[in-house]
């Protein structure tokens, strides 16, 4: 029987659109002719910054403008701007005539200086190679190029080199293994891909791959994701608190840029270690202009754990990353996609096999020809994901989410004031399934719905003062069933001497989503979640962010950065619970209140690097008892979800000598809730079944919800590597390390199916080798 | 400028050491004072034995199935049960220990407890099961008064509404339910939940039920024009009861989120089965 389709259709753009949307908008369009009359008399600068070795668009290069000599007297520089992941920036408004210098500089790279008139009403576009620059003075360079920054309150911004910094069994870093080294991030231990951010679940969070949404590119082995460090341009972490950019996500926001394909020579590497084998190749199509990148994993740990770990992992995963980049004089392309795919048992010997997929592909262009007034972004594409629960014979559970979309993102200027504008429409279609063994335990009829979901944003960039910038902003977000969305959105950074070695920074706004994901977090052995829309009449989730933070950065490598943070969270569905063991689908609305703060010190020299954090979170869910359908008295019932983990230090050192790279991790963790177990019984139905001849319905009955705390958890990784050039086009990298050094018995959970403790990765030692060519 | 950076590479370095020095003590003592990895999954304190069974007052043998709660689906874990089961009579004053009688289902062990008596009607008992270790868990019952049933009028055609009464009650749920016939085999109607009024004085519990109306619900779409008398092959209507202590039903039918409750289902009752004669020989109503 299908689910019967609930589709009230209610007027879009009648009265239930907020008028301060139209308002918005019409203050949008109208102001552009305005400013296209003052922009007459004016320039515009289009700057895109490459890297002169290999051809790619280099973000967050810092382009000044200054009057004639004001560099060499230390002038403020009279326009700016920062390069976005094409390498691209725009200054606007700049009075022709001149002449100014055009300076361009990037960490580790050479600056670029070039004198630039504009004619009336002409619009510039500046391709800049930057080169590289090694030496004895990368502190200073650094130290100088740090000028400009945005407001980093509740962003963090990976590089690739960060994640390569991380212990890992491969060769290469993972951005999974990153993100978990990171205070306020909590995982469910070392498999399931389940990752909580800052007191958000996993359904809370948007991963977005060069733009493209893509559901859980965690890997059944929480060491990797689709994302290896040799892919990754970089990657901003907004745990919260992010503009109005972005949508459709309560809690927080993974934005991964790939890196795209060397435009100037072909590179290839493989490697293969006990956990992974690996192959990747790149190269120009056509040099300067057009470039592939693609690289192919699959793991090898459940044919060689055994013999490492004395103990099977019967896990398997892989994935395809590809991107195809395309440069012309006035527009960047690019086509990415992403496959992942994992299955196995999350806790063995269970029986249970979990597995999950995802299938990205999609495309987006920038356009910023001189043709236009305004750069133009726009993306489309396609996203799936699925994930199922069962039996090696047979699936149980399945559920899925497809999206097909087209956003369109646009950068106009209101006088000085830089706005960022964009709609799109994302069609999404929802299918679960439940087989008959199952749903004879939960009142759930198969699904299947498609829903369209447009959106609208505004983000300003306003900079009142030379040392303080203000991002105001809103997202709305509305689908056929569910109340039109408004949420405000503010960034507020303000560097008191004008530079980002002291930064403090506020960010806050509101969240909404269209979706939950529903999944049983009393049990850790099981990551199947049921990704449902927000059914008609039901409230939305929503989340209010609130984010302090001061930043302090002392000489070129050491940084201090502490950040207070509150989420808010409305109308969250969790799992009903039941006193049995099982997955209910039916929900319950729960109010939740997260805060804390995080601490992170990094020193950094070019042979030393060393980072610690410490988090210290709250997590605490209300809901109304009866609801909930928990084993309690009082009417509403206060708990600390199994994401609770109140405390988590992460160190991670790494440092360079004689060739090698040396690099240790550690991480420790209080122990999070979890919901002990009340008895095993065998249920009789008196009068109706006998004790003498009836045997009963066996049941595990779980206890008051999150009542105990698991042990701490704590692990030191290891690993050593060194690179041998082989040939003068061949390189060969040896990695070896340990995982868990001293083997500590980190529990994972215990599992009730066979009444046994399931502890995480014991120590693993392991080698890993990596044969690059180029 | 030279000096400037020296100046603050070594203050850097200080600041580095420092950071680094404490963070090492914190590893070291975090290290030693979290050695204690252990896990407790069983919430021992609360969850201690499941009671399922009932005192009947037609029967002599009473089984009464006890289960250590904490104690996993194992042949092992399962072959002896660790309790001392007593009934107490408390109206009388009298107790019993009960003995267990070991049934094996699917490899695992089950204990059902025996009380092979008489059991009185509007008594109090109380079932304890005892640990070893003095821990005890406690169930407590009345049992119902067991009543001689009454319906009347008698011997009257299917139209004429006849009541059925229990009394006195002390208490306590009668379930009810009207049949064509004495077995189960036959057809029964749907069942009828008889409760006291608020008004307890009354001490009786009725029900009121045309034949007629009975039989066309337990035979839906039969001929409404088809006089009951036609499937009433004995020419009478049967009542069958079940005649539960006070509060038993409300514990057996309790909210299954109530997960002690759920494993506390013990109580006294009585069946019955009561034939009311009707005249099928008249098959008119009385105004026809």
């Amino acid at each position: 029987m299908k689910h019967p389709l609930k589709i009230k259709y209610r007027p879009l753009f009648a009265d239930r659109l907020p008028t301060v949307i139209c308002t918005a908008l019409m203050v949008l369009f109208l102001s552009a002719h305005i400013t296209d009359a003052y922009a007459l008399q004016n320039g515009v600068i289009r700057v895109v910054t490459l890297s002169e070795s290999d051809g790619n668009p280099l973000a967050g290069a810092n382009v000044l403008l200054y009057e004639p000599g004001g560099r060499e007297q230390n002038a403020e520089p009279v326009h700016f701007c920062v390069t976005d992941r094409y390498g691209f920036c725009e200054i606007r408004n700049v009075p022709s005539g001149g002449p100014f210098e055009l300076v361009v500089s990037f960490i580790g790279h050479r600056t670029y200086a070039d004198e630039v008139t504009l004619e009336p009403g002409e619009r510039l576009v500046k391709r800049v190679e930057l080169q590289t620059e090694v030496g004895e003075f990368e502190e200073l360079v650094v130290q100088e190029q740090r000028q400009i920054t945005t407001g980093e309150v509740g962003v963090r911004r990976i590089t690739s080199t960060d994640i390569s910094r991380v212990p890992s069994p491969v060769a290469g870093g993972d951005l999974a293994s990153y993100l978990q080294t990171m205070p306020g991030i909590v995982s469910t231990g070392d498999r399931g891909g389940e990752l909580f951010i800052r007191g958000g679940t996993p359904d809370q969070n948007l991963v977005l791959v060069d733009k493209l949404p893509i559901i859980k590119p965690f890997h059944i082995s929480n060491l990797f994701s689709a994302f290896s460090d040799d892919v990754v341009q970089n990657v901003d972490l907004f745990a919260g608190g992010f503009d109005a950019t972005y949508n459709g996500a309560t809690s927080a926001v993974i934005d991964v840029a790939l890196r795209p394909g060397s435009m100037r020579d072909f590179r290839a590497s493989g490697s293969a270690s006990p956990y992974m084998v690996s192959l990747h190749a790149e190269g120009p199509l056509e040099r300067d202009r057009q470039s592939f990148l693609i690289k192919g994993r699959t793991s090898a740990i459940e044919r060689f754990g055994p013999s490492l770990t004395g103990q099977e992992i019967p896990i398997r995963f892989s994935d395809l990353v590809a991107r195809y980049t395309v440069q012309g004089n006035d527009i960047t392309c690019n086509v990415s996609g992403v496959f992942t795919r994992d299955e196995g048992e999350i806790v063995p010997g269970r029986e249970t096999v979990h597995s999950w997929s995802n299938t990205v592909i999609g495309g987006r262009c920038l356009g910023y020809s001189d043709f236009f007034n305004h750069p133009l972004e726009i993306s489309a594409g396609y996203t799936s994901y699925q994930n199922s629960e069962g039996t090696q014979e047979q699936t149980e559970r399945f559920s899925a989410i497809r999206q097909i979309y087209i956003n369109t993102d646009l950068q106009h200027q209101i006088g000085n004031i830089p706005v960022d504008f964009g709609f799109g429409v994302n069609i999404r279609t929802y299918d679960v399934e439940l087989s008959e063994r199952v749903r004879q335990f939960v009142s759930f009829e198969p699904l299947n719905r498609t829903i369209p979901i447009a959106h609208v944003y505004v983000n300003l960039e306003w900079a009142p003062l030379r040392t303080l910038t203000v991002q105001p902003g809103f997202v709305s977000q509305f689908t056929l069933d569910t109340p039109i969305t408004f949420e405000p959105r503010l960034r507020i950074s303000w560097q008191p001497d004008g530079t980002d070695r002291t930064q403090i920074s506020l960010a806050g706004g509101k969240y909404t989503q269209t979706h939950s994901g529903i999944s049983d977090e009393r049990d850790a052995g099981t990551v199947f979640t049921v990704l449902k829309p927000i059914e008609a009449g039901e409230p939305l989730p929503e989340a209010w962010h609130g984010i302090i933070a001061w930043q302090q950065r002392v000489g070129g490598g050491f940084t201090a950065n502490t950040e207070a943070f509150v989420k808010i969270h409305r109308n969250t569905p969790v799992s009903k619970w039941t006193p049995e063991a099982r997955l209910n689908i039916e929900t319950a609305l729960a109010d939740g209140l997260t805060f804390g703060f995080d601490v992170r010190l990094r020193y950094e020299t070019p042979r030393f690097f060393t980072s610690v954090g410490y988090g210290w979170t709250k997590v605490n869910y209300e809901a109304v008892s009866g609801d909930l359908g928990a084993w309690i008295e009082e009417a509403v019932f206060s708990y600390s979800p199994a994401h609770d983990q109140r405390h988590k230090i992460n160190a991670i050192s790494s440092y360079r000598f004689a060739g090698f790279t040396a690099s240790a991790s550690w991480e420790f963790g209080t122990g999070v809730p979890y919901t002990q177990i009340f008895g095993f019984d065998y249920s009789l139905r008196v009068p109706v079944e006998e004790p003498q001849t009836d045997p009963g319905t066996a049941r595990i009955l779980f206890s008051r919800p999150y009542g105990e705390r698991l042990p701490t958890y704590h692990r030191l990784d290891l690993a050593l590597k060194r690179s041998f050039q082989i040939a003068p086009s061949s390189q060969l990298e040896i990695s070896a390390g340990v995982i868990n050094v001293y083997n500590r018995n980190n529990i994972f959970n215990f599992d009730v199916s066979t009444l046994q403790r399931v502890d995480q990765t014991p120590l693993l030692p392991y080698m890993s080798l990596k044969l690059s060519f180029r | 400028m030279f000096r400037i950076i020296t100046f603050r590479v070594h203050a850097i370095m200080k600041i580095n050491l420092i950071v680094l020095l404490i963070f090492c003590v914190g590893i070291v003592a975090v290290t030693i004072t979290s050695c204690d990895n252990t896990l407790e999954p069983l919430d021992k304190d609360t969850g201690i034995f499941a009671i399922y069974g009932f005192l009947d007052l037609k029967e002599q043998n009473h089984y009464i199935r006890v289960r250590d709660l904490n104690v996993p689906f194992t042949r092992e874990a399962t072959e002896t049960i660790d309790a001392t089961v007593t009934l107490h009579n408390l109206t009388r004053g009298t107790s019993a220990i009960l003995e267990s009688e070991r049934r094996v289902h699917q490899d695992v062990y089950q204990h059902n407890f025996l009380f092979s008596d008489s059991v009185f009607p509007d008594h109090e008992y109380r079932l304890v099961v005892e640990r070893s270790d003095g821990v005890t868990v406690e169930a407590n019952t009345r049992t119902p008064t067991m009543p001689e049933p009454m319906a009347e009028p008698l011997n009257q055609n299917c139209f004429v509404p006849v009541a059925f009464s229990l009394e006195p009650m002390n208490g306590g749920t009668v379930v009810i339910r009207l049949g064509l016939g004495p077995t189960s085999s036959d057809r029964w109607g749907t069942r009828h939940i008889l409760t006291l009024d608020d008004d307890q004085s009354l001490d009786k519990i009725e029900f009121t039920f045309i034949p007629q109306d009975q039989v066309i619900s337990i035979l839906p779409g039969s001929d409404p024009d088809r006089r009951c008398a036609q499937h009433l092959r004995t020419s009478n209507i049967y009542v069958s009861y079940i005649h539960y202590g006070p509060g038993f039903f409300e514990r057996i039918e309790n909210d299954p989120f109530d997960i002690f409750a759920s494993t506390q289902r013990f109580g006294a009752l009585y069946y019955d089965t009561l034939a009311i004669p009707l005249d099928t020989s008249r098959v008119c109503p009385p105004d026809c």
